[in-house]
């Protein structure tokens, strides 16, 4: 735990701007009683956000990278390298990002260099860390030495970089120790310059600078925390704080109950105007739902969609939101028969109740999904159709497949046990219930079975034999249909790293390959959306719905921008009168 | 059954039902016949999805027209006690649930009366090694708490109907045997037991004939109370995640599910199961008590 203290000293050769920093700032006090103001002077307010659970840690390489308020700890103490840059577009009071362009976070300037294949890299002067340690190569040097290490228990920060094609990022780490050591693939070019090089020009390199990984450690601040036993301070940031440039430091966690962060203090431009933020534990959403209508609360997420209804309609309070990448999907394993046979696949696909789901499962926040990667993403169309016919289809395809009335699929009862987290059964059981009634309709015995989360992810993740499931947990970090297909349904002999279906098909394989290789980016789309038509005629998952990623908050709460991790970050938060 | 009890006599017509009596009848009853004819009441298939997703009740002064519609103007049935987040029919599910937690909760009584008693006879009629080491595993199984027991086991087996029955038999079966156990030394310390050995008696036979009918009272006036208590563990099961497998009629999972939605204003999803199962359990232990009054006496 991170405390800061009341008058934190300002970093070394800051004082003078301080000063400087303080009479700004008086004179802006005094200015803002002749003009209203945008903002609300009540700057150092605290937020109040009520969540399923606090940080279980803020490590990125670490067991708890996957859950979402660890993200969201981390976007708040730590800063990216890139941002995607504002889109002037605000859609249900969320400004959107612009996934074309990107603009400076940490870095000031960034310049590829297609004949050496690569990136110069400059960084921000005067950026500070909590600890006040100002940010230099040392710091990105750092970083990206601790992800080669491949040392965390998810390494998702070597993933990242090999996704991008970083230079010796690959396998060989896993085999080799010697290969662990970052070497001259990253290399310093003075005080605040690095230069990155690729082993293959690869698009997404800065895209993979803007997401939860991979964003800089104070490296002063992280050497101070190791230890023999663990050289790149995984149980510190796991247990104290994930020391960060970002706008806010760890004031207090108490896992299982409570995280508050405030405001860096060496933090002075793109200082953060809510200055403390208190995370709440609260796990029911009924329970945050009544705390946020008795306004004892400022914020709140993962709500189910009748509570983001009733919330809507009071006085105080706001629900905003939109599709941003978060879906539901059947999961079939292609191991699992009758799975692995198409007509069974389409059958299912054309049984599904998708209005049902879109209109009472989600209460029409959500709509069909009519992809196999999130529609808001760029070159993404909307390429699968279930087949028409709805039920009577389903049963001529059962025929066809040789199960007339699913007579004999009996057979595999087991594997039609329709999976799900048991956590989330106030918001899948209804969607699980009504598939379950349409399939059996059509003779297909289907059973549901809630699982706890850790088993869910267990079997889907590592074991990969969970045979048929219904699925809200999957989201591509990175804004790009190919690191999706890489992600979830190129084979694990192509680089597939989470094709928890078992999906293959070579042309898809080797459609991604050839994406993943060209440098040209009108043939890349091609590749891709070549795979991404293969991928959805296969059914390798089921689209069902895109839903929308949706906060309830106080109405004087603004300020709110969607980024693909769907965490908030609360710099971007200000308070203005309603 | 118990020839000493039935000697002594008693001051009122045993053939005549107190008070008591008849609203334990009429409580126990109700459940169980509601749980035969489900299939003739229920006015909607209760694993049936529908669009009417969270449907209140009609009010009180919707019901006469309502009834009146159904009955003779072949109006379809209303849902009567309001649908689910699923739109499924609450009422039919209430009904239907009745035939999940007695069969579970009949089913594990039956088991363990049929283990317990047979145990508890034969540790109470001879003591040696084997019979003792049986007591105390009784007396071992007994110490863990109940619910949290339950819950493990039902964890480790799965969530299936026999293996919750199997998991409740393992913790109700001790409960006979002990009470059994007690009875059973009791009886065989009387005359006629030793007279019946004296005349050469094998001791199956005197076992059978004597020891065990005279021990069974105490197991058959907890039989009643125990039903009430398995009803709840089901219930408690399920209601924390741990029992039948949803989408089945359950009250407990009814409540659970419903739970989750009272802030929202859908009172009826819960209350209706969870009035189901309090006259239930009321019933049960209100006949447990009635039966012991009519053994006093």
């Amino acid at each position: 735990m991170k405390i800061i203290p009341a008058e934190s000293p300002a970093p070394p050769g800051t004082q003078a701007l301080s000063a400087r920093a303080w009479s700004a700032l008086l004179l802006a006090f005094l200015l803002s009683g002749c003009h209203a103001p945008e903002q609300s002077a009540d700057t150092d307010s605290a937020v109040i956000y009520l969540v399923e659970d606090v940080p279980a840690g803020l490590n990125y390489d670490g067991p708890a990278a996957s859950l979402h308020t660890s993200q969201v700890g981390i976007v708040n103490l730590m800063d990216p390298l890139l941002e995607y840059a504002a889109s002037p577009e605000v859609e249900n009071g969320v400004q959107t990002s612009d996934f074309s362009s990107f603009e400076g976070s940490l870095a000031e300037n960034w310049v590829y260099d297609p004949a050496e294949q690569s990136w110069r890299i400059d960084l921000r002067k005067g950026v500070y860390s909590c600890a006040g340690n100002e940010l230099t190569a040392d710091d990105v040097l750092y970083t990206f030495a601790r992800a080669k290490s491949v040392s965390g228990a998810a390494p998702v920060g070597w993933f990242l970089a090999s996704v991008a094609s970083v230079a010796s990022f690959d396998t060989s780490v896993f085999d080799n120790p010697a290969k662990r050591r970052l070497g001259d693939e990253i290399s310093k070019l003075g005080r605040y310059s690095v230069k990155v090089f690729q082993s293959a020009p690869n698009p997404l390199f800065p895209h993979i600078l803007t997401s939860f990984a991979l964003r800089v450690f104070d490296s002063q601040e992280m050497r101070k925390h190791a230890t023999e036993s663990d050289p790149w301070s995984h149980q510190y940031v796991d247990e104290q704080t994930s020391p960060g440039f970002g706008p806010y430091c760890t004031e207090r966690w108490i896992k299982g109950d409570e995280f508050v962060l405030t405001a860096n203090p060496y933090r002075e431009e793109r200082a953060p105007s809510i200055k403390r933020i208190v995370f709440k534990r609260v796990p029911l959403s009924s329970n945050r739902f009544v705390i946020m209508k008795m306004g004892e609360a400022d914020l709140s997420d993962r709500l189910t969609p009748r509570e983001f209804e009733a919330l809507a309609g009071l006085d105080n309070l706001k629900v905003i939101g939109l599709t941003g990448n978060e879906t539901l999907f059947l999961h079939m394993n292609f191991k699992s028969p009758p799975f692995d046979n198409p007509l069974i696949r389409r059958a299912v696909s054309a049984a599904v109740p998708y209005d049902w789901i879109i209109n009472n499962g989600y209460r029409a926040q959500a709509k069909q999904w009519l992809s196999v990667v999130p529609t808001r993403y760029p070159g993404v169309s909307e390429n699968f159709q279930p087949p028409p016919g709805g039920l009577e289809a389903a049963r001529q395809l059962l025929s066809q497949a040789g199960y007339p009335n699913g007579k004999g699929l009996e057979e595999f009862q087991e594997n039609f046990q329709l999976s799900y987290v048991a956590e989330k059964q106030i918001a899948l059981g209804p969607i699980a219930n009504a598939i379950r009634a349409k399939l059996r309709e059509v003779g297909i015995p289907v059973e549901l079975n809630p699982i706890p989360l850790t088993q869910f992810g267990d079997r889907t993740l590592v074991k990969r034999d969970l045979p048929f499931a219904l699925s809200d947990q999957e989201k591509p970090v990175v804004v790009d249909a190919g690191y999706a297909i890489q992600l979830f349904f190129a084979s694990p002999s192509a680089g597939g790293v989470n094709n928890m279906t078992n999906y293959h098909n070579d042309s898809v394989d080797a459609l991604w390959a050839s994406a993943r290789t060209t440098a040209n980016p009108s043939a890349r789309a091609e590749f891709i959306a070549r795979a991404l038509d293969q991928i959805a005629a296969d059914i390798a998952w089921l689209p069902l719905a895109e839903f929308k990623t949706q906060w309830a908050t106080h109405t004087e709460l603004y300020g709110f921008r969607w980024y693909p991790d769907n965490s908030i970050r609360f710099s971007d938060l200000y308070r203005k009168e309603h | 059954m118990n020839r000493a009890m039935t000697a002594e006599g008693s001051s009122r017509d045993p053939t005549t039902l107190t008070r008591m009596e008849a609203v334990a009848i009429v409580l126990t009853a109700v459940p169980i016949l509601c749980a035969i004819f489900a299939p003739v009441i229920a006015t909607f298939d209760p694993l049936a999805v529908s669009d009417a997703v969270s449907q209140p009740p009609p009010t009180l002064r919707e019901l006469p027209s309502l009834i009146w519609g159904v009955l003779f103007e072949q109006m379809p049935a209303p849902h009567w006690f309001g649908s689910d987040s699923s739109g499924m029919d609450v009422f039919s599910r209430t009904l239907y649930a009745a035939r999940v937690d007695l069969v579970i909760a009949f089913s594990a009584n039956i088991l363990s009366f049929i283990v317990g008693v047979t145990l508890g006879v034969v540790c109470g009629f001879r003591s040696n090694l084997a019979t003792e080491f049986i007591a105390r595993i009784a007396d071992l199984v007994q110490s863990f708490p109940v619910f949290i027991t339950a819950m493990i086991l039902v964890a480790l087996a799965g969530r299936t109907w026999g293996n919750i029955i199997f998991a409740m038999s393992l913790l109700y079966a001790p409960i006979y045997l002990r009470l059994t156990r007690t009875e059973a030394l009791k009886v065989k310390a009387r005359g006629f037991i030793e007279a019946s050995t004296a005349m050469g008696n094998r001791p199956i036979r005197i076992l059978y004939l004597h020891i065990l009918p005279n021990s069974l009272g105490p197991a058959l006036i907890q039989f009643s109370v125990t039903i009430g208590f398995a009803i709840l563990l089901t219930a408690g099961l399920s209601f924390v995640g741990a029992g039948v497998n949803p989408p089945t009629p359950e009250w407990g999972a009814m409540i659970a599910q419903g739970s989750t939605q009272l802030v929202l204003g859908d009172w009826w999803v819960s209350i209706f199961p969870g009035i189901a199962i309090s006259l239930t359990v009321f019933g049960f232990a209100l006949a447990g008590y009635a039966l012991e009054r009519r053994f006093e006496t």
